[in-house]
């Protein structure tokens, strides 16, 4: 009897908890700490750049970024802090929010710097940044933006202020012309459709009355380490270990150099827009 | 293609004009039971002379026998089947063809303690054969107070249900669009119900099914991974019967009686859901589910030489998998329609017994909020097959041919990048030979091959089949069977999503490449005294051009494909103690899935562009445990399951990924939420393990029988993981303890 009795608590045990625990952890440990992405630009007078934990949830809360971040010029060992600033989107059917961290600290073109993020556990993520040499500012011959002196080309933008009539938004819309740009030697040139950017604007405001308020251009020198993307298709971009010079962790800060230049006709550029 | 038509008419001609040797007798028939015209599987039928027993041999499926090459002269024939009066009569055979249908009668006293015992059951697994009947449903729990085939499929070993909902059936490392189900020949695409305790083919109409788990012979065609054939009850020809139930689930109505008596009958099935109202109730929560389904045939017979049915199927499934999130999660919606009919004759003058099947069979699949679905996919399949068996002796000849029709829809919302075109069709024929050879009393050998033809989009493809079965002895068996198969109408469904009940159903999305198999094999059975039956099975299969997703760190729908090739390998094992009132079953199940699969991505993710892994369906252990006790009018059954844990892939951790092309301000830009992937199904969920039982008894009342059952799924009310949904952090679990009262009301 004692054994009949000790079968059945033997089997119910086995029923209940024997065969295992019912818990889950679905995330793999690992030494990514932090994501960093953004730029740092010699030709700017402030720095912003993103970084924020490898988290555990597809959401983000508006909860300070408890992170030490600081850059480090290689050579002379000057050190800036980074401050945090928490920025609020608002996506389709959620809020959300990242941390873009801030230096106002002029930077040294040609110079290399490390970034680096340190959590509360020590975990440290680190990226370096060599920036490139600044260029004389292009010049804009009709549609042409012609920008010399840069060795690699990080980006030709033409940044569109736009004003939506009807829902009276203000925005900014932003093309880059990139993979238009023709080199000869030390020289990149790029011809900018109106028309085309123009359409591209249409499309964004679904075909609304619109008035374009500015346009300025935005041509950027790469530092050396600036990754060449030709023929890496979206879904291998985002791999993260693809294109990636963080430490530690994940995403890509570059190195830039960065002139800013109003469109020949336009006003300057006005403090409505974004 | 027209080489295949030529033989098919060369093989309708040679049945029509076929015949035996002149100096023969062919003696032929049908038997039935008279108390409901339904036909008599395993029916023993014996010639005898003057020596003593001659020949013998028993019924079909369909009730359906053929002695051939007898001698003419005089002969005593017995025709038998236990629970029922023997039929003995003395014939003159002396025509070449003599048919003999026979009605056999129940036998009227101490029915209760007859059991029948026919070739079927769990432990009689023939080459990955296991014959289903009625009795064996109504042995798992289900909330419900008949039994169902979906919820017995579950419980034999090899057959992975990833959770409790959804609908979907994985065999021997098959997926569920891989598996052949027909209904009286007819295919039915998708026929378990979103909740996974039901199908549409409740025990109520279930006459018997075969369900290969692989191995199938030639007579089967367009799936890789299993067949589940599906016969269903005739209407009683005799008198009306009736039947209502209710519980917490279901409610159904069932009615059936005959047209003409004696010839004509019909059966009608009609079920609906009750889950979603009364769900608020019990267990407390909703849950929105919401499934029913229509069956009626129709059923003819001549009494001698022709059976025919036509029959009506419709079904239809609605609801959310995932439960917790309400209005937030993703609805899944799908509906079968079936409409044919066949008819099995033997003409008077030809050795040849012909079963013609024709039939339509459409599904449709949507998923995506309930007013305007995101995705859905149609498939429309009209086909026609004639099947001839001739009886020479000690050999059967099967072979037949067949046509099919596809027309196929589907509005993807770019899920899968590789599907741009939105509808397709094509045209299929074939036609297959099987020679079932008995060298030996006890050795039974089917060599066979399938050719099948999509003249207009595919090549030929031959597929050899071979099954052999050897009783060495009384007590032992052996079975072995192996076989190329191939797919051409295949079902895409996203494997990464473990909460997706949709498949697409298109033609091979990736280069055109038929999906394929090779099964093989072995099993060992054995009975262990009069009462313990043993059985084990090993399988391995190897498979190819499997449509796979491809893996991306983007948290997004969207995907391309590539083609996979796939490993499986397995034991079941079985074993069966049955004593009068007892019944104990246990069965275990060991699996191995392993997909590779190659695309660019990996190369750079992992750094080798080929990737091994196990699929979301690899359960590695399983171990079934039912019991029942039938005392009178009361019976008790429990079952017990045990699944050790699903693969599923690991999360390092999330981010927002900034685009890298051009400059991107991260004052203005979120980034797209990416998430960092291990490598696929690295991780394995929790196991899986729950008991359900439920007790019934039966009380006869003056207008029928009423029978009151009482249930409880999850007895110990153990936390099940169906799946985590890692964007949301959040698991979702598979029902909880859930207490289940069932009514019945039979009456004829």
């Amino acid at each position: 009897m004692r054994h009949t009795a000790g079968h059945i608590a033997l089997f119910l045990a086995l029923l209940t908890g024997g065969c295992g625990d019912t818990a889950l952890d679905p995330f793999q440990e690992s030494d990514l700490a932090f994501s960093f992405f953004g730029f740092l630009d010699a030709g700017a007078d402030t720095q912003f750049v993103r970084v924020d934990m490898v988290r555990q949830t597809l959401t983000t809360a508006p909860a300070p970024l408890d992170a030490d971040v600081m850059l480090e010029e290689l050579t002379t060992g000057t050190r800036i802090v980074l401050h945090d600033s928490l920025f609020r989107f608002q996506a389709e059917h959620e809020t959300r929010y990242a941390h873009n961290f801030w230096t106002a600290q002029p930077l040294t073109p040609r110079a290399t710097y490390r970034l680096q993020a340190t959590g509360p556990d020590g975990r440290t993520s680190t990226a370096r940044i060599a920036l490139p040499d600044t260029f004389p500012t292009p010049r804009i011959r009709g549609s042409t933006i012609e920008a010399y002196g840069i060795d690699r080309l990080a980006d030709v933008q033409v940044v569109y202020c736009v004003f939506d009539l009807v829902s009276r938004d203000v925005f900014k819309h932003t093309i880059s012309y990139r993979d238009q740009a023709e080199a000869f030697a030390d020289t990149f040139r790029v011809f900018v459709s109106r028309t085309r950017d123009e359409a591209a604007i249409n499309r964004v405001v679904a075909g609304r009355p619109k008035a374009i308020l500015a346009i300025k251009v935005v041509v950027a020198a790469a530092g050396p380490d600036w990754p060449d993307l030709a023929g890496i298709d979206e879904e291998t971009l985002a791999l993260p270990q693809v294109v990636t010079n963080v430490e530690g962790g994940v995403g890509f800060v570059g190195g830039i150099a960065g002139k800013t230049i109003p469109w020949p006709s336009s006003i300057p550029w006005p403090p409505v827009c974004p | 293609m027209r080489w295949i038509l030529l033989t098919g008419a060369c093989l309708l001609l040679g049945a029509v004009h076929g015949g035996a040797r002149a100096q023969d007798v062919t003696l032929r028939g049908f038997v039935t039971d008279r108390a409901d015209g339904q036909p008599l599987q395993g029916a023993n039928v014996v010639l005898r002379d003057v020596a003593g027993p001659l020949r013998g041999t028993v019924t079909d499926k369909d009730g359906y026998y053929q002695i051939p090459r007898i001698s003419p002269a005089r002969y005593a024939v017995q025709i038998s089947f236990v629970g029922y009066t023997t039929f003995r009569d003395t014939l003159m055979l002396a025509a070449a063809f003599v048919t003999l249908s026979v009605e056999l009668g129940p036998v009227e006293t101490a029915l209760d303690e007859i059991v029948v015992a026919t070739e079927g059951g769990v432990t009689h697994l023939q080459g990955g054969l296991q014959t289903i009947r009625p009795a064996d449903l109504a042995r798992i729990p289900t909330p419900d107070a008949d039994g169902d085939l979906a919820g017995y499929l579950q419980s034999l070993p090899g057959v992975i249900a990833v959770g409790d909902r959804g609908g979907q059936l994985f065999i021997r490392g098959g997926t569920p669009a891989q598996n052949l189900v027909l209904v009286d020949g007819m295919v039915l695409f998708q026929p378990f119900h979103i909740v996974g305790f039901f199908s549409a083919l409740p025990e109520d109409i279930v006459s018997h099914a075969d369900f290969y788990a692989g191995g199938f012979g030639a007579r089967y065609s367009g799936r890789i991974s299993s067949v589940i054939d599906v016969s269903t009850r005739e209407g009683n020809k005799q008198f009306y019967e009736g039947a209502v139930s209710l519980s917490p689930f279901l409610a159904t109505v069932r009615a059936e009686g005959p047209i003409k008596r004696g010839q004509v009958s019909f059966i009608a099935s009609l079920r609906r859901s009750v889950i979603e109202p009364v769900s608020p109730v019990l267990p407390g929560k909703t849950l929105p589910f919401s499934f029913g389904d229509l069956f009626v045939k129709v059923h003819h017979t001549d009494r001698r030489n022709s059976r025919c049915s036509a029959t009506l199927m419709h079904t239809y499934d609605r609801g959310r998998i995932d439960i917790e999130a309400g209005g937030r999660s993703d609805v899944f919606r799908w509906n079968n329609f079936v409409l044919g009919g066949r008819c099995i004759a033997f003409p008077e003058h030809s050795p040849y017994l012909i079963d013609l099947n024709t039939g339509l069979s459409y599904v449709r699949n949507e998923v995506g909020n309930s007013a305007n679905p995101e995705r859905r996919s149609h498939a429309i399949r009209a086909s026609t097959e004639v099947n001839l068996t001739r009886f020479l002796g000690r050999a059967e000849l099967h072979f037949g041919v067949f046509a099919r029709m596809n027309w196929l829809g589907f509005r993807l919302g770019d899920q899968f990048q590789n599907l741009r075109a939105e509808k397709d069709a094509f045209f299929g024929t074939g036609l297959y030979f099987e020679a079932l050879l008995h060298p030996h009393d006890r050795l039974q050998m089917t060599p066979g091959l399938a050719v099948t033809s999509y003249p207009l989009n595919f090549g030929p493809s031959l597929e050899p089949r071979f099954r052999l079965r050897w009783q060495p002895d009384e007590v032992q068996e052996v079975n072995l069977a192996l076989g190329l198969y191939e797919q051409t109408l295949v079902g895409i469904s996203d494997e990464r999503d473990a909460g997706s009940a949709f498949i697409a159903w298109t033609p091979p999305p990736v280069e055109r490449a038929q999906s394929r198999a090779w099964h093989a094999l072995l099993g060992y059975q054995r009975r262990l005294g009069p009462h313990l039956r043993l059985v084990a099975e090993g399988y391995y299969k190897r498979l190819r051009n499997l449509a796979v997703p491809i893996w991306s760190t983007i948290a997004r729908f969207t995907t391309e494909l590539t083609l996979a090739r796939g490993t499986v390998y397995g034991l079941d094992t079985r074993l069966t103690y049955q004593r009068g009132p007892l019944y104990f079953y246990a069965g275990y199940g060991y699996s191995w899935t392993r997909y590779l699969a190659q695309q660019d991505n990996f190369g750079v993710w992992f750094g080798e562009p080929v990737q091994h892994y196990h699929p979301p369906h690899d359960r590695r252990h399983q171990l079934n445990a039912v019991a029942g006790l039938t005392l009178n009018r009361f019976r008790l059954n429990l079952r017990w399951q045990f699944g050790s844990g699903l693969p599923f892939t690991r999360s390092l951790g999330f981010d927002d990924l900034i685009p890298l092309r051009t400059l991107t301000d991260v004052k203005t830009f979120l980034g797209t939420s990416r998430v960092l992937y291990e490598k696929p199904y690295r991780g394995r969920l929790p196991g899986y393990h729950r008991l359900d039982v439920s007790a019934e008894r039966t009380f006869p009342t003056r207008a029928g029988r009423l029978t009151v059952q009482l249930g409880v799924l999850n007895l110990y009310d153990r936390d099940n993981l169906f799946y985590f949904d890692l964007f949301t952090v959040r698991r979702v679990d598979q029902l909880p303890f859930l207490p289940t009262l069932s009514l019945k009301f039979e009456t004829r």
